[in-house]
């Protein structure tokens, strides 16, 4: 582990030790917590510690500026769910939202000063036409110009390509499962549907039951996403963790549930990282019954190497020699397991050319930016 | 929420058996300079500025629920100059306004209902 | 390491540790190999520099040529912010100018301390005039002129509204003229620094003015906002200056804040606490001699 991710490891473990350090640090902790989208969420727990204060003026500005920013992205999350609800409940469509956006809703401590760019719903597959027309008739648009895009979403994926609302701007991901249907591993949509939790005082409005929440948070961190955000998304996995865990019935159902849903690998990553990097207290029995879930002897020591640099923000002080091939690993390794072979390469190629044409589209530096 | 909320986006307000009024806003929110009037809804964070006697009829329908009919009857009482027919300006304006998301709209039974 | 640095060594400190410069509330170290970035430096910010062993700085900027084959046939300058980059390359000449246009974006995204507004501000017996402008609508023009005739600037590029007081901090920065306005303001104020003009950017060409010396110096003094003026170059129009209603002020400024949506309901309190403090004017602007004349105007003493 190189010294910049021990820093912000330490500071995310026990804040009280950040008083300690010298401006040198600070300067270095600000910067790979913002890399890692953790700054907010460093602000918000140095507060509570009654840190924050007694930092000086420089660094804890710029904790605060990203606290600022991830307030207001909540209060538009909230205001972005109150709109899809506006728009879905007359149609009798049941919403479940998922990730950040939920985890506000919800009120758990893992929303405080979680930042996100968009809100990712789920209804059932069944509803899943009338979800866009419904959405588009409210301002909702798919602005997916690339027709391969638009075709590998729609056949391969567990969700519609991204919606952009025309006045607003802001993104929603609309999803029918938790992983697409070409993946090696199938939860069952259904079940978590069923057990949806209602969010209080809303019709037909819910959140995950907590066991599907860790679940999700899980397998969407070691099976679907490429990592971008996997520091951020392993600290709200340990936070849900610690939440949901304090209720001794909460682990029995876990592991349970995990079995029932086919997802006791992403399970058995979750629990093995979030107790490496920020020492997650998980009872010794989960940990005993979790030994099988893992992959076997000569694969275990690998996928430790290349997690343990996946995970680590992506910030060139947090970086070592083995830290692009182990993210490009990684990347190769989410797209397998979301698609077989015979589909995989093709896409992959098509996009690692395409990714060459977007660089020349990038931002011009001589324009002030808008809001 | 309300079962009635089960109606399709964009249909008129405040029928003749429902009340408006405008939604809880801080104090800070709202600023009355001369004849503007301007709100700020941290919800959405989007600036309205009202003015004139669309201003007025905001601050009447925050004074508490009323009818459509109560604002129009009120508004001619008072005389103001083209605005026209008082009943098709009121409607305009409600209308606007829960465009916006700034009323809450409940059944006129339930405010008397409430009221005794 | 402060003023008189030669050049020769801020070079070698900005091609090692980086120069740290001192711009108003914002510390940024800065590196590059680059001659026109030292030269820049020199001539801009030289009474700006702070040691190179600052400990803590608000950002960290690193402005050098891309890797790759193009760098043989068509020489390029990138902005790297804590080493990821932002924007698409520049070409080599425009290296300075993408440092000040890449320094904008950075203070756009990190200072929500302050309401900050897309304006001019320059200060007069400590009352600050607030120039909210679009490009092209002449602030720059008119901010370099009255910077050079009795006015001190506190900002080219933006209106640093504290939230918790009201007043304007001072971010004295070069301020960047564009085409025809360089001719003007070099033949006005024969006294005015400029550095060199970059021709072909995508505003055309560009010079820096250099702020003055008392400018900077006094980058500590925050200013109370008086008036705020939206000037409207028209050319061939007379001159006026025509008053602004508050809420019409206000939904104006709103609209040209960076980060008016990111403060919430503090950004509405701190926008409509600065147009209660302040009057409001359009300016239509079609002539130098004659706008100043009206702005002059305002910060006269009342008869």
């Amino acid at each position: 582990m190189t010294p910049g991710t021990r820093l912000l490891l330490t500071a995310l473990t026990r804040p009280e030790t950040v008083a300690e350090r010298s401006l040198e640090e600070l300067d270095l902790l600000v910067r790979v917590a913002r890399m890692a989208s953790l700054e907010a969420r460093l602000c918000h727990l140095l507060r509570d510690h009654g840190v924050l204060d007694t930092l000086p003026d420089g660094p804890r500005r710029h904790l605060e500026a990203a606290a600022m920013v991830s307030d207001r992205q909540q209060d538009m999350a909230r205001w972005e769910v109150a709109q899809i609800h506006r728009a879905l409940y007359p149609r009798g469509i049941p919403v479940v939202v998922l990730k950040g956006a939920a985890y506000v809703l919800a009120g758990l401590p893992c929303a405080r000063g979680r930042l996100f760019t968009d809100v990712d719903i789920l209804v059932p597959r069944g509803a899943l036409h009338d979800t866009e027309r419904a959405l588009f008739a409210n301002g909702w648009v798919n602005q997916t110009q690339d027709a391969y895009d638009q075709s590998y979403y729609r056949r391969w994926m567990h969700e519609l390509p991204p919606l952009t609302h025309v006045m607003r701007k802001s993104t929603l991901d609309v999803h029918h499962t938790i992983l697409p249907p070409t993946a090696r591993l199938k939860p069952d949509a259904g079940r978590l549907l069923a057990d949806a939790v209602p969010i209080s005082g809303v019709d037909d409005l819910y959140v995950l039951a907590p066991v599907d929440m860790v679940l999700h948070s899980a397998t969407h961190l070691f099976h679907d996403g490429e990592l971008e955000h996997g520091l951020r998304d392993l600290t709200d996995l340990d936070d849900l963790l610690r939440h949901f865990g304090q209720d001794p019935d909460f682990w029995p159902a876990l592991v349970a549930r995990a079995r029932q849903m086919d997802l006791i690998r992403p399970l058995y990553y979750g629990l093995r990282y979030t107790q490496a990097f920020l020492s997650t207290p998980i009872p010794g029995t989960v940990v005993e019954e979790l030994s099988d879930a893992g992959p076997t002897t000569p694969l275990r020591p690998l996928m430790d190497i290349l997690f343990h640099r996946g995970l680590a923000p992506h910030h060139w002080c947090c970086d070592d020699a083995l830290s692009g091939v182990a993210r490009w690993l990684l990347y190769v390794r989410s797209h397998y397991l979301r698609m077989p072979l015979h589909l995989l390469i093709p896409h992959l190629v098509r996009k690692a050319i395409r990714k060459r044409l977007q660089e020349d589209s990038k931002r011009t530096a001589p324009v002030l930016p808008r809001p | 929420m309300n079962p009635d909320d089960r109606r399709s986006p964009g249909s008129g307000v405040a029928g003749p058996a429902e009340s408006v009024t405008i939604i809880p806003l801080p104090e800070s929110h709202v600023r009355r300079w001369d004849d503007e009037l301007i709100v700020y809804d941290q919800r959405c964070g989007e600036t309205h500025l009202l003015q004139g006697v669309v201003a007025m009829l905001f601050e009447w329908l925050r004074e508490g629920p009323c009818t459509a009919d109560a604002l129009a009857e009120r508004l001619s009482a008072e005389q103001v100059d083209g605005v026209g027919d008082t009943y098709t300006f009121v409607r305009q304006v409600l209308n606007e306004l829960q465009r916006l998301q700034l009323l809450e709209v409940s059944p006129v039974e339930d405010q008397q209902a409430s009221q005794s | 390491m402060q003023a008189g640095t030669d050049i020769q060594t801020l070079s070698r400190i900005l091609g090692t540790t980086g120069a740290v410069i001192e711009i108003g509330p914002f510390l940024v170290r800065l590196r590059s190999r680059l001659d026109s970035v030292a030269a820049a430096v020199g001539l801009h910010y030289e009474h700006q520099l702070r040691a190179p062993d600052t400990p803590f700085c608000d950002f960290h900027v690193r402005l050098d040529r891309p890797g790759g084959l193009r760098r043989w046939w068509k020489p390029q300058a990138r902005f790297y912010l804590d080493e990821t980059s932002p924007f698409k390359p520049l070409p080599l000449n425009q290296a300075f100018p993408l440092f000040e246009w890449g320094l904008n974006w950075c203070i756009a995204q990190r200072g929500h301390r302050f309401l900050m507004v897309h304006s001019a501000v320059v200060e007069r017996d400590g009352r600050a005039l607030i120039l909210p402008g679009a490009p092209g609508s002449g602030k720059s023009t008119l901010c370099a002129a009255l910077s050079l005739s009795g006015w001190r600037l506190l900002s080219d590029e933006f209106a640093l509204v504290e939230l918790d007081t009201g007043r304007i901090t001072p971010l004295p920065r070069p301020v960047s003229l564009k085409n025809a306005a360089i001719g003007i303001i070099r033949d006005r104020y024969p006294g005015a620094v400029l550095g060199p003009e970059t021709h072909d950017t995508t505003k055309g060409t560009v010079a820096h003015l250099k702020p003055s010396a008392d400018a900077v110096e006094r980058a500590g003094d925050p200013a109370e906002p008086a008036w705020i003026v939206f000037p409207e170059f028209q050319a061939g129009a007379a001159d006026r200056l025509e008053p602004v209603s508050r809420g019409q002020a206000l939904l104006q400024l709103a609209d040209s804040a960076f980060n008016y949506s990111v403060l919430g309901g503090r950004g509405f309190e701190a926008g409509a606490a600065l147009v209660e403090n302040c009057q409001s004017f359009r300016l239509t602007y079609g002539d130098l001699n004659a706008s100043l004349k009206l702005l002059n105007s305002l910060a006269e003493p009342r008869s």
